[in-house]
């Protein structure tokens, strides 16, 4: 009986402490949306609102209307530079994956090692060779630059799936072998199949990473037509720093989308993570 | 169906040799079971059989052809594997018929062979389903229905038994037997439970480190070890080795004791008694001694562990009511009928 | 009986087979052709490109001028190179075990079963998906003086909370609570650590002492070892390039005067405001040294202290 109530109490004590840690993660969530629905004035009063009243439902609409801060097309942007990122990084890291993780061949190891130490290297450090030839193969100011590296596969996206590839047992791809099924077959047919919810993982983490992405679009874009949401939400902050409503409002369209696409499909998020942290 | 022959097959993982050239033919229509302790190389040759891995030097040849360097499709082999390797996004039906389209067999030819196959197999009523809503035992049937259905000249298992439980193993090994009869077909068979060898072979092929130490009849296996390590292995519980010397006067233990058989100049010795061989002594007839250090009751028999005075260890079996307890001194005879004799190199010196 | 001494014994060396028989090594090498194309054109020359425009005066436009190791003394003598080499040396040392600290913490208070550990995870996740230029700029919303609601917080609980973003004393310190708020990933990666503890030695802990802490620093801290070692290098090669935050909150410039002036920032300057690829492109192998150097440090010293169970996958 005793125990029973000490373990209830200190349920309660364990709850009261995740809720105010999680109260704490969900502040500035809290007042980016407050803010991006109240007027300057008002983001400023003391004593603080926690609540905007009235809701200025307008703030949207006039963002949408301002031409210093293209939303809508910085967001279109944003969709089509993250969606092709991703659906190339599926396509070119699977390739590479099934080779470092389902076969066995020759200098297999040391160009893993090599892939690892790429993941493992400042993307600066080989940043400015490639930035110089793009700019002489006048591209630059084009999503070129951006999305062409995926064609071939990243790093960290193949050291994810690899993980993945070596769950699948050997034995299914001998057994295919024995059926005479050729090896780009046994890929496509046999051990593809296998990995779906992988695939769908990795498609995703490209899809935030690429949407959050900043450095490489703010360096290579130029037109604020062009720009992903991430950078033109930078340019419109610094250049009109006493805005906060419209910066929050394009702060809340930028984050919104990732946020929703996380709460749909958070259980591959996470399993994506575990892979990632073993080994 | 076809014999198999490899002639100085060896196999290197970089520097490291795995197997240590093995000369071995397997008739057609013969059961022939590779057993040995785990890491022997075993299922490497089988995978090397089946043209899974690269054979380095010698060569294989499946029905008289030399398929020593071509793709495990074109050897005219079939495989059950350990995990069953079904493709778990097919359904049976598919699983079946995959190797057939893959050879390029007409649609209502491929159909009309899975049917039959399943008939023959009783799983026709499973054709439908995937691999994940089936039990270990219909997985089995339908990954040995894959075989079937290619129509092999050597079909190769590669522990394929040891993902079941006790019972359905029993049911499975049987099954397996009887497809052997059924088919006449040429079988290779990889475990590591040497009862699962004993039971199905036609012959047995023991393998350690790379090598064969013996091929033979379940029963030569037995009876007649090739050398120390195949007495060791074969048997359970296993053999027990005791040190001796050819006197004059036959086999001498350490102790002085005669106990007759063959006779030689002092050249030392292994004994080799199996458990049954050795026999609690009535009172003047104690050979050797040791004292009880645990006893394990089977139901109808028990086996008794001792220690001797050297330290060397025996293993006893008795009937199940044997009055023996821990603790207690035993005295033992020692029945030289089955007995086998080793060298100091450790092969068997010749019987009789 | 047939045995192996025919073939061991004398006689020519055997030819070796041809491997014919496998088609997966060539599948291997096609497979991996792609990436190892992409990997040699996007990161090995460029690699080798960095080191070479350090040595050179080169403007993008135009052809480089060899120009030896000046540009490496031009930045030996530029005190924002130092100013800001400090700045991130500091920010890593202390955001990086804080963060591993904070982590670690969140992740035990996780590893319970409740009705609510979903809602909990999914809270610790969601600041990793927010784009960085929009959390630094609602942090600097949130730390505004008089109107923010972080110092109408520690105002009403007594504190007198400092400037944040304009006392250069504390603008670095600013920096570094913004890199503490996405550390969800690293609480998973624990959490995936922990969870992977076998019941069995977590119970066997619970039976051998009855104290907490007794099995957190013998039992559990041992096991995920592999993790922390994971989230150290990973932290402090980020955090080394720390860009985005200290951009929007900072500037070019590193306001207040040059307390917020990272590294990442200096270098970009270099190259895309002023074109000096040559001091850019030596910041970045400054950079490359100092990361390569301290990573082969922590590896090394892992072996001492990184537990690594010898079953598990």
């Amino acid at each position: 009986m005793k125990t029973q109530r000490r373990g209830w109490m200190g349920m309660l004590g364990y709850h009261a402490l995740m809720l105010a840690i999680s109260a704490i993660f969900l502040l500035p969530f809290y007042w980016m949306a407050i803010s991006a629905f109240k007027t300057n004035a008002e983001i400023f009063s003391n004593p603080v609102t926690w609540f905007p009243d009235p809701i200025r439902w307008d703030n949207v609409t006039a963002l949408l209307a301002r031409d210093d801060f293209p939303v809508v097309r910085q967001f279109f942007n944003s969709v089509f530079y993250a969606g092709t990122v991703a659906v190339l990084v599926v396509l070119s890291c699977s390739l590479a994956a099934y080779a470092f993780g389902c076969l066995r061949w020759r200098g297999r190891d040391l160009v893993f090692g090599l892939t690892v130490c790429a993941l493992l290297m400042p993307t600066i450090v080989t940043f400015l060779p490639i930035y110089i030839a793009w700019s002489r193969l006048g591209l630059t100011g084009t999503y070129w630059p951006l999305i062409t590296p995926f064609l071939f596969g990243d790093a960290f996206f193949i050291f994810m799936l690899r993980q993945f590839f070596m769950g699948v047992p050997r034995e299914l791809m001998d057994a295919a072998r024995l059926d005479g099924a050729s090896e780009f077959r046994i890929w496509w047919q046999i051990v593809l199949p296998q990995v779906r919810t992988a695939l769908v993982i990795v498609g995703l983490f490209a899809l935030v990473y690429t949407w959050n992405e900043f450095f490489l679009p703010l360096v290579y874009l130029r037109e604020r037509e062009d720009l992903p949401l991430s950078v033109g939400l930078f340019t419109f902050q610094s250049q009109r720093a006493a805005e906060w409503a419209a910066s929050m409002m394009g702060a809340l369209l930028t984050a919104l989308p990732m946020v929703l696409l996380f709460l749909f499909t958070q259980r591959l998020f996470q399993r994506g993570l575990s892979t990632t942290g073993l080994k | 169906m076809g014999a198999v022959r490899l002639s100085g097959v060896r196999k290197l993982y970089g520097a490291v040799e795995v197997i240590k050239g093995v000369d071995l033919t397997v008739e057609a229509g013969e059961l022939v079971v590779f057993v040995g302790p785990s890491g022997c190389g075993k299922s490497t040759l089988l995978r090397m059989i089946a043209g899974l891995e690269d054979v380095d030097y010698g060569r294989v040849e499946i029905a008289g052809r030399d398929v020593t360097e071509a793709p495990p499709a074109r050897r005219g082999v079939a495989m059950v594997f350990q995990n069953y390797a079904l493709y778990p996004h097919m359904t049976a039906f598919d699983n079946l018929a995959y190797g057939l389209r893959r050879a390029g067999v007409p649609r209502d030819e491929v159909t009309r062979s899975v049917r039959e196959t399943a008939a023959m197999l009783q799983i026709t009523e499973l054709l439908a389903r995937k691999p994940g809503a089936m039990s270990g035992g219909q997985r089995q049937r339908v990954a040995i229905g894959r075989a079937i259905i290619r129509k092999p000249e050597v079909f190769l298992f590669d522990e394929p038994l040891s993902n079941l439980d006790a019972a359905l193993r029993v049911e499975m090994r049987s099954q397996i037997a009887r497809l052997h009869h059924d088919l006449q077909a040429t079988m290779i068979f990889v475990t590591h439970d040497q009862v699962e060898a004993m039971t199905l072979a036609d012959r047995i092929v023991v393998l350690n480190a790379g090598r064969v130490e013996q091929i033979g009849t379940p029963r030569e296996v037995y009876h007649a070890p090739a050398n120390l390590f195949v007495a060791g292995f074969i048997g359970s519980p296993a053999m027990n080795l005791l040190p001796a010397t050819l006197g004059p006067a036959g086999v001498t233990l350490p102790s002085g004791i005669v106990l007759g058989g063959r006779r030689g100049a002092g050249e030392p010795v292994t004994l080799g008694l199996r458990p049954d061989r050795l026999l609690l002594a009535e009172e003047n007839e104690t050979q050797l001694t040791g004292l009880a250090t645990l006893v394990e009751h089977l139901g109808d028999e028990s086996i008794l562990h001792l220690v001797a005075g050297d330290g060397q260890k025996l293993t006893v079996k008795l009937r199940g009511d044997a009055p023996v307890r821990i603790g207690e001194t035993v005295g033992l005879r020692l029945d030289l009928g089955g007995a086998c004799l080793f060298g100091a190199d450790g092969r068997a010196l010749p019987q009789g | 009986m047939p045995d192996e001494a025919t073939l061991t014994g004398a006689g020519p060396p055997p030819r070796r087979n041809r491997r014919a028989g496998r088609g997966e090594a060539r599948a291997g090498v096609l497979f991996a052709l792609p990436w190892m194309l992409g990997m040699t054109v996007f990161v090995l020359i460029p690699l080798v490109l960095t080191f070479y425009i350090a040595q050179a005066r080169f403007q993008i436009t135009g052809p480089p001028k060899w120009v030896g190791m000046q540009n490496y003394e031009v930045l030996w003598a530029d005190p924002a190179f130092w100013r800001s080499a400090q700045n991130t040396l500091l920010y890593a040392a202390i955001s990086v075990p804080l963060k591993l600290v904070l982590a670690l913490g969140l992740a035990l208070l996780l590893n319970r079963a409740t009705a609510l550990s979903g809602f909990y995870r999914t809270v610790f996740y969601l600041p990793f998906l927010m784009p960085a230029v929009a959390g630094s700029v609602v942090f600097m919303l949130l730390l505004t003086p008089n109107a923010g609601p972080v110092n109408v917080i520690l105002e009403a609980l007594g504190f007198s909370p400092p400037d944040w973003l304009l006392d250069p004393s504390v603008a670095l310190w600013t920096l570094i609570l913004l890199s503490l708020w996405p550390l969800g990933v690293e609480t998973l990666v624990f959490l995936g650590g922990l969870q992977n503890i076998p019941r069995d030695v977590s119970e066997a802990a619970d039976l051998d002492s009855p104290r907490a802490w007794h099995k957190l620093v013998f039992v559990t801290l041992p096991l995920i070892t592999p993790m922390i070692l994971f989230n150290l290098v990973i932290g402090i090669i980020y955090s080394f390039q720390v860009f985005t935050q200290a951009i929007v909150i900072g500037g070019t410039t590193g306001t207040p005067a040059e307390s917020t002036l990272m590294y990442m920032v200096v270098l970009y300057r270099a190259a895309f405001r002023y074109f000096n690829m040559g001091l850019a492109a030596a910041m970045a192998t400054v950079l490359f040294a100092a990361v390569l150097v301290l990573t082969l440090l922590i590896f090394r010293t892992a072996r001492g202290w990184v537990h690594y169970e010898g079953e598990s996958r």
